[in-house]
Order: C-alpha cells, then structure tokens, then sequence
C-alpha cells in the first residue's frame, strides 16, 4: 500500500490525538516530557513503517503491529520500562525489512528482556542456531533442519554451565586471580606440559597412524582397538597404573631417578599423564586424515622418482596436515584437561585442572571459580586460534565446499 | 626395450597368467581388454607396485624385477590424472624434477619446453584442482615425460574425460608420440583408442594375453572369437580356428555357443 500525502497526514494527526488525549487523562502514566518522547518515537516507527511496508501484503502490515503491541505490552505495561521500550521499538521498526535481522532482535528482546539473568547463556546459542538453521533454510528439508535445529537447542543445553561460568566473574576477579603467582605458575604449567605432550604424541603418533592407514594386516583392528584403549580407561585407573609402573619404590621409578629424571615434583610425570590420556585422539584422527589422501597420488610420486620416504614428506603429510591439526588440537584439550590421572600420578607441580580443586577443597567455589574461568577461556583462545590455524593451510583434501544457494 | 617375460602374479580377484610382451624403443603398444581382465595389475607390477610371483621385467637389457618403482624411470599417468592438489601446475611437473636434485634451471628448461609442448601455458596460474578433466591429464603426462622415462605407461588415460577432452587429447597422444618417439603403453577396453594410437595391439582376457600384433594382423587373423569380438569384427570368421587357450574358452564371448551374449565387449 502507498500511502498519500492526505493519508499521512491523518495518521500523524490521530497518533497525536492519541498522545494528547494521554496527556489529558486524570492521571497521565507518562510525564509530558516523556509522552513527547514517545510521540517522536511513534513518529518516527511510523516514518519507517511506512518506507518499509509500502507494497507489502495486509500480512505483513499486521504482522508488524503485532510486534509493536507485543513490545508495547511487555515493556511498557508489563515491566513499565519506557526507555527501554523507545530503544527497542525504534530498532524493531529500523530492522523490520530484514528478516534475519529481525530474527535477531527477537532472540535479543527474549533472551536480554525475558531471560534477563542469563541473558548472555541464552542469547548466545540462540543466535548461533538461529543463524545456523538461517544459512541451511534453502538447502536442506524441513526434516534435517528441525533435526538440526532440535541437536542444536539440546546441545547448548551443554554450552550453558560454560557460557554461565564464563559471565559469572568480572575483570577485576579475573585479574586478581591471575597476578597470583600459584595460579599463573599453574596455567603456565598446564601450557607448557600439554603442548609438550601433544609434541611428544605427535613424534610417535604420526608414523603409527601412517602405518596403520597404509597397510593392511590380519588383526589389525585389533590394534586399532588397542590404540584407543587410554579413552577406555578410567582417569583414576590409568593414574594407578603409572603409579604402579613409575611411581615411588617402582623399579622403572627408580631407574628414572638415578637417570636424574625423578617422576615426582617435575614437568616430566605431568607430560607422561598427559601423553597417556591424549594419544588415541591424535592418532585416529591423523590416521583418518592419511586414509583419505589417495592412494595413487602416492603411486604417482613413487613412479616420479620419489622414495617412500621422500613421498611421505612431500606428498602424503602435507595432504594430512590439516586432520592432522584437529588431531592435535583434540590431544592438546584433552591434555590440558586432564586432571584424575595427573592427581594421582604428578600432584605436583600443580597444574591448572589440580588447582581448581584444591581452592575449591579450601575455599570454596569462589575462590576456584575464577580460576576455572581463566582456564577456561586460555583453553578456548587456543581452541580457536587452531581452529582457525586449520583454514589457513590452504591445499587441502578439504571437504568438498557447501553448495552455493542460488 | 622392456621386455616382459612369463609374468606371473595373485592379486586378490586380479591375475596374470604367464603374460609375455616385448615392447620395442619407440613403439605404441595399446593393451586392451575388457574390465577386470587384469590390465591394470599389469601396468601396476611393470610400474613395480606389484611384485610379481613368477617371470621377469627387463629394461633395456637390465633385470628391474626387483627394483623399487622410484628406480625404474618408468612413467605412469592414471585414469584419474591424480595431481598433487597442493602443488601449483608448474610444482606437479617439476616433481619428478625435484625428486631427482636435477639442478633448478635445467629443470625449468625441461618444464618449459614440456608447457610449450602441450600447450599448458593458459593454465599455469590455476590451481590444480580447478582443472577440467582434459587439462588436469595433460598436466599429468607432462609431469610424466619430464623425467624422460624409458617407459610410458598409460593407464585408461582417456576413460575419465568427456566426448571431446577424450578427442582432443587422442591426437595429442598421437603428435607426442610422433614428435618424442617415446615407448608406451596404453591400456584400454576402448577399440577405437586401440585403432587410433596403437602401433601394436595385445589383447587380454582372464589375465593372459590372447593374441599380440598390428592391428590389421588382429583384424586379418582373429586368432579366436574373443579376439574377434573384441575387434568388432564377426566372431563367427574366428569359430574356424581352433581355440586360443583353454582358459579363453571360459570366458563369455569365447565359446560359440555364447556369441548371442553381449558381455564379452567393451
């Protein structure tokens, strides 16, 4: 619908009947001032209405006054929040042409207005699904995407805690914690000794799965099942079980302390705890990755004159390299999150996991809290920044690319 | 000169039985064969990716039975032209180049005259996985020819392109083996590839070659209905003469009595 200058004219005229006859009543709920606020801002909702709505369907004008009135409902009579209300009814009307971002307001208004005490744990899942099932809306069925979008819903249900734990502390906490210098010894420790092990997975966990995904043998899932068997085992378990073999009075122990490498007390217990824990997640994934680089590139190289050798290095690992970063980066969380095994076996030096418990055994949630907020937020910094990593090797035996919506 | 001598090999559902060719420098043999009939294995063992149980391989002279495929300079183009996705067009000629420490500007030379040859140079800044089908196998033989192999083995190069690639690179085959006089290998199941590049024609089936010669030999003396078959021609001219080998006569196509089943061609 377009509208005349004669029709404009009239609706400015009835939105300000409306804001006087307010004014005018025995008890007005505005002050005057506000109610001239509010009429600008009515004003101006109409302003872009108008631009926005013109040639539309009666649907859509309908739709759009549903959403006022629900704005106008809940702000204004329900939580009696006028401000608030003028903000958002001018970024409704401003976002209305756009579905997505209107998609976005809504999730905004729910999650900052009615969920207000979580309103960070909730607005952040909901726009990542929103916009998720949004990029997915052509492409896929109805079918996969309420599949999709119900995992999804499901799943941030297990994002939550974290999402919570993370908004829970200010900066200044934060900051306090970390210029301890126990704390910031054990993050760095935690650092140091995961990357360590990752490396030292990586050393002996790479020719294995090159192995196991090249050659076929009788019994050789069988190995393959052995190689995950450190995931099998419970952390407790598995820290008994170095204590048994490396600990205090172990003959192994014993050897290592004579060698001048005592077990106790030093970087090299918490490496072994880690390297333990962290070995099945580098090894199957690099051994995906080696699966899936063809065979006959490997052939080609061979009959050009590479030796098997060279063509592992030139051929066959660059193609792995990227399976084999998320391999590394998943050794490299779980060896950074290890705490049953490493209390066990390596409790000291303290590494992060280990300090959060005993602040918590000695003082409680709040002391430990902040703690875990800083390993946590280390732990997802590196998380992304290898993630990332990942896309920056450019060849790759990449998924093949979504398909373009047209 | 590679001689093949009594090559015999299990591999899996492939075999070959008591194969024989001798391919002279300069020739262009093309193997054809319909699918399964262990073409391929024996590409691959010549390659020296399969040893053989029994017989032997010689190169010019020298027993590379045993060698390592690396030290055999034997070069080998696959269906798929199976580049190195993560080397430029240029890298993936050049490897074989590298592989070798042949010294950087004689190695430019040779990867420039071969882009000249097979007129690479439009798509030298592509990525390799952009390629069209046709361009990606050019790429692949050149990569192939660059270390100048005594031996070109062509496994199925054409079956994977479309109606026009596969024309278009035919007579590219047929100019470079003209122009370079290189010893090759073709293997197919496709006749008209066979009548179109092959100097010489070994048919096989059921791992054995059945017959070998030029392809006017093949057409004149089908040494049995197979053969026949295979050619195009009349299977029925062959029902005269004897069978070739008691294995061929269990093969569809073969016996006589079988001639109404289409499945012993291509």
């Amino acid at each position: 619908m377009k509208l005349a200058a004669k029709q404009i004219t009239a609706a400015v005229v009835v939105l300000a009947a409306i804001h006087i006859g307010l004014g005018l009543l025995p008890e007005p709920p505005f002050t005057a001032s506000m109610n001239l606020v509010l009429f600008f801002t009515n004003l101006f909702v109409f302003h872009a209405a108008a631009a926005t709505l013109a040639r539309r369907s009666a649907r859509t004008v309908v739709l759009f006054l549903v959403g006022y009135f629900f704005l106008f409902l809940l702000l204004l009579v329900w939580l009696g929040k006028t401000p608030l209300f003028i903000l958002l009814v001018v970024a409704y009307a401003s976002l209305f042409a756009s579905p997505v971002l209107l998609g976005f307001f809504a999730i905004f208004v729910l999650s900052f207005v009615l969920l207000q005490p979580y309103a960070f744990e909730s607005f952040i899942p909901l726009a990542l699904i929103y916009s998720t099932l949004w990029r997915v809306r052509r492409v896929t069925s109805r079918f996969v995407r309420l599949c999709l979008g119900g995992g999804l819903v499901a799943f941030s249900v297990i994002l939550f805690p974290l999402i919570h734990l993370a908004t829970e502390d200010s900066v200044q906490t934060l900051w306090h914690s970390f210029i301890r210098p126990e704390v910031r010894e054990a993050l760095w420790l935690s650092l140091l000794s995961s990357t360590v092990a990752t490396l030292v997975v990586g050393l002996w966990g790479i020719p294995l799965a090159y192995g196991l995904a090249r050659v076929n043998f009788p019994g050789k899932r069988w190995v393959e099942s052995l190689v995950d068997v450190p995931i099998l085992v419970p952390q407790s378990v598995a820290g008994v079980a170095l204590i048994l073999l490396l600990g205090p009075g172990s003959i192994l122990g014993g050897v290592l302390e004579s060698l001048h490498l005592p077990i106790s007390g030093s970087l090299l217990g918490v490496v072994i705890a880690q390297v333990f824990v962290a070995s099945p997640f580098l090894i199957k994934t690099t051994m995906t990755a080696f699966e899936a680089v063809p065979l006959r590139l490997e052939l080609a190289s061979r009959s050009l004159g590479a030796s098997p050798a060279a063509t592992f290095w030139r051929i066959s690992l660059p193609l792995a390299s990227r399976g084999i970063l998320v391999g590394a980066t998943l050794a490299w969380a779980r060896a950074i999150s290890e705490f049953g095994c490493i209390v066990l076996f390596a409790s000291s030096p303290v590494t992060a996991p280990v300090l959060v418990h005993t602040e918590f055994l000695r003082a409680g949630v709040s002391e430990s809290r902040p703690i875990a907020v800083l390993l946590l937020v280390i732990c997802l910094w590196v998380f992304v920044i290898l993630q990332f990593g990942q896309t920056l090797i450019p060849f790759a035996l990449q998924r093949p690319r979504r398909e373009r919506r047209s | 000169m590679i001689e093949i001598q009594h090559l015999g090999s299990r591999f899996g559902d492939f075999a070959l039985d008591d194969v024989s060719l001798r391919i002279g420098k300069g020739e262009y043999w093309v193997l054809l064969g319909p699918s399964g009939c262990g073409k391929s294995v024996l590409l691959q063992t010549i390659a020296g990716f399969f040893p053989p149980a029994t017989g032997r391989i010689l190169v010019d002279g020298r027993d590379a039975t045993a060698e390592a495929p690396e030290k055999r300079n034997i070069g080998l183009v696959f269906q798929q032209a199976a580049l190195f996705p993560h080397l430029s067009v240029r890298g993936n000629i050049a490897y074989g180049l590298r592989a070798r420490r042949v010294p950087e500007a004689e190695a430019r030379r040779t990867v420039d005259e071969l882009i000249e040859r097979l007129g690479l140079a439009a798509v030298l800044s592509r990525p390799v996985a952009t390629l069209s089908g046709g361009e990606a196998q050019r790429v692949a033989i050149a990569r192939a020819l660059a270390v100048r192999p005594v031996l070109l083995l062509l496994d199925e190069p054409l079956s994977a392109l479309d109606h026009n690639a596969r024309i278009e690179l035919q007579a590219e085959l047929a100019r470079l083996h003209k122009e370079l006089g290189l010893t090759t290998l073709h293997v197919t199941h496709s006749r008209d590839e066979a009548a179109a590049l092959g100097d010489f024609l070994a048919v096989m089936l059921g791992g054995r070659v059945v017959q070998t010669g030029t392809l006017a030999n093949l057409r004149e003396n089908p040494r049995c209905p197979f053969v026949a078959r295979f050619l195009g021609l009349d299977p029925t001219v062959a029902l005269l003469r004897p069978p070739c080998a008691a294995s061929c006569l269990d093969q569809p196509g073969c016996c006589p009595c079988e001639t109404d089943d289409e499945k012993g061609e291509g």
